[in-house]
């Protein structure tokens, strides 16, 4: 069989199962792999490896919320699927129903499971409504504040070093957040944000990571520090945030025009 | 002025990996088992699939992700999606961890583009950028940082410490950024053909080290 196999083709089977190639690539490697049961043991293979880098990572586990809500999801989709209640037959529909209970199976298998991704497809328009829902209060965050909007730039140097932008509402002391070039936190880590007033004293704000890609967003949040603040600094903490600022300081910036 | 000294804590590399729960291979029939009374819509066998799986889910979700939110979503969505599938799991092609790995990356990465198309409205309100010293970059592993656990753990850890570090980028890159070929090759300024032999044979080098440690042998 490797004899049929392309080696220009062969060579494909890594970057396919980390889904690396082009769209192009991609269509000619799956035509032969549908033909190919070695190319199949092949990317399997790969497929494997992803696992056990994925299986290499920490073990931190996502908080209980989120197996109560999958089984919650699970549950509701299982009731939606239920036959209604048993109804009273006469003898001469004996024979009909026997007729369509074969259809019958097969109907209420699919209906179920159309049941069960409509429900999915709920709880995920509800997740989108409560994200949007968000957003808007981001924007109205820093469209309502009109002269009352600071806009602080946390730097550090460096060519292509990190940045953040910190808008801040002083009308309604709220503030968003949005960073970039900022690599994530790493395991069991986070960053936090730091408002410094005139008396010097860092007070604690939000904390937050990165993406893969260097971007953080945070949404619409309050500020917790009365009478304003002179300077924002932003620190690596430990998962859940201090009370105190662990240094070194990774990003600050002043408030300027206060 | 607060600041005492500026340093940013360089990105975790692949090769910092740390040991988890993930289960033995001899866990490979029973997650079949798994897969078959979900398929046939028993909740409580996904219940044990997720406590056997989501740590691992999770920490990819949020290694891509940056945000607990973010992945807890993924997590959740890709196990909402294994109930959903579960009936076209082939379990002779590969083990139930390599099929959630494969839709948790997947859902994943979807999200972080979907970021990225947003990140680009926001570009040109990054002007202000400061100019001088330490420039971000991929810096060296703390060894003592890595804490030795299972052993297949550990032979993802040494494997992945195996490969070349310009290897070990691309991979990287691929797995985690879900970057193609030519965007790698973008990204690093290298030629494309000496990408994809980079990750063809940083792929294969991981395989060959990994075999007797996957989940169950893929056929």
């Amino acid at each position: 069989m490797s004899a049929t196999i392309p080696e220009s083709i062969r060579e494909l089977a890594a970057g396919y199962a980390l889904g690396a190639l082009t769209p192009e690539e991609a269509r000619a490697f799956e035509t032969a792999l549908a033909q190919s049961p070695e190319l199949q043991r092949e990317v399997a293979e790969y497929r494997e490896v992803n696992a056990l880098l994925a299986a290499g990572r920490g073990g931190q586990a996502p908080s209980p919320e989120v197996k109560e809500r999958l089984l919650a999801r699970v549950a509701a989709s299982k009731a939606a699927a239920l036959p209604p209640p048993a109804r009273r037959t006469f003898p001469w529909m004996a024979t009909a129903l026997a007729a369509t209970t074969v259809l019958a199976i097969g109907l209420g298998g699919r209906a179920r499971q159309l049941e069960r991704d409509l429900t999915e497809k709920n709880a995920a328009l509800a997740s989108t409504a409560a994200k949007l829902a968000k957003r808007e209060e981001t924007l109205n965050t820093l469209l309502t504040a009109e002269a009352d909007l600071s806009v602080v730039q946390l730097t550090t140097s460096g060519a292509q070093a990190p940045g953040m932008q910190f808008f801040w509402n002083r009308r309604q002391n709220r503030g968003v957040l949005h960073a970039f070039r900022l690599p994530p936190a790493g395991p069991g880590k986070t960053y936090q944000l730091w408002l410094i007033p005139k008396d010097g004293k860092p007070v604690p704000s939000v904390v937050f990571n990165s993406a893969a890609d260097g971007h953080a967003l945070v949404e619409a949040f309050q500020l917790q520090v009365e009478g304003g603040f002179q300077t924002a600094a932003v620190t690596i903490e430990p998962e859940g945030g201090s009370s105190t600022p662990t240094m070194p300081i990774v990003l600050i910036g002043q408030v300027s025009g206060l | 002025m607060l600041v005492t000294s500026i340093a940013i804590e360089m990105p975790l590399s692949v090769t910092a990996l740390r040991p988890n729960a993930a289960p033995t291979a001899g866990a490979a029939d029973d997650d079949r088992a798994l897969i078959s009374r979900i398929t046939a819509g028993d909740e409580r066998a996904l219940g044990v699939l997720y406590d056997r799986y989501a740590a691992t889910m999770y920490a990819v979700a949020f290694r891509i992700s940056g945000e607990r939110a973010d992945a807890e979503e993924i997590v959740l969505e890709t196990f909402s999606q294994a109930w959903r599938n579960a009936g076209r799991f082939h379990g002779e092609k590969g083990s139930a961890v390599a099929w959630l790995t494969m839709m948790c990356r997947s859902r994943a990465l979807d999200l972080i583009r979907s970021r990225g198309r947003r990140a680009k409205l926001v570009e040109t309100a990054q002007q202000a950028e400061p100019t001088g010293a330490p420039a971000m970059g991929t810096g060296p592993e703390n060894p003592t940082d890595r804490v030795a656990g299972s052993e297949r753990a550990a032979k993802v850890a040494a494997a992945l410490e195996s490969l070349s570090p310009p290897q070990r980028q691309a991979i990287e890159l691929a797995y985690y950024e879900g970057l193609s070929h030519s965007e790698i090759a973008e990204r690093l300024d290298e030629p494309l053909g000496t990408v994809k032999t980079r990750v063809r044979l940083a792929m294969q080098k991981l395989r060959e080290a990994l075999t007797p440690y996957y989940f169950e042998a893929a056929t």
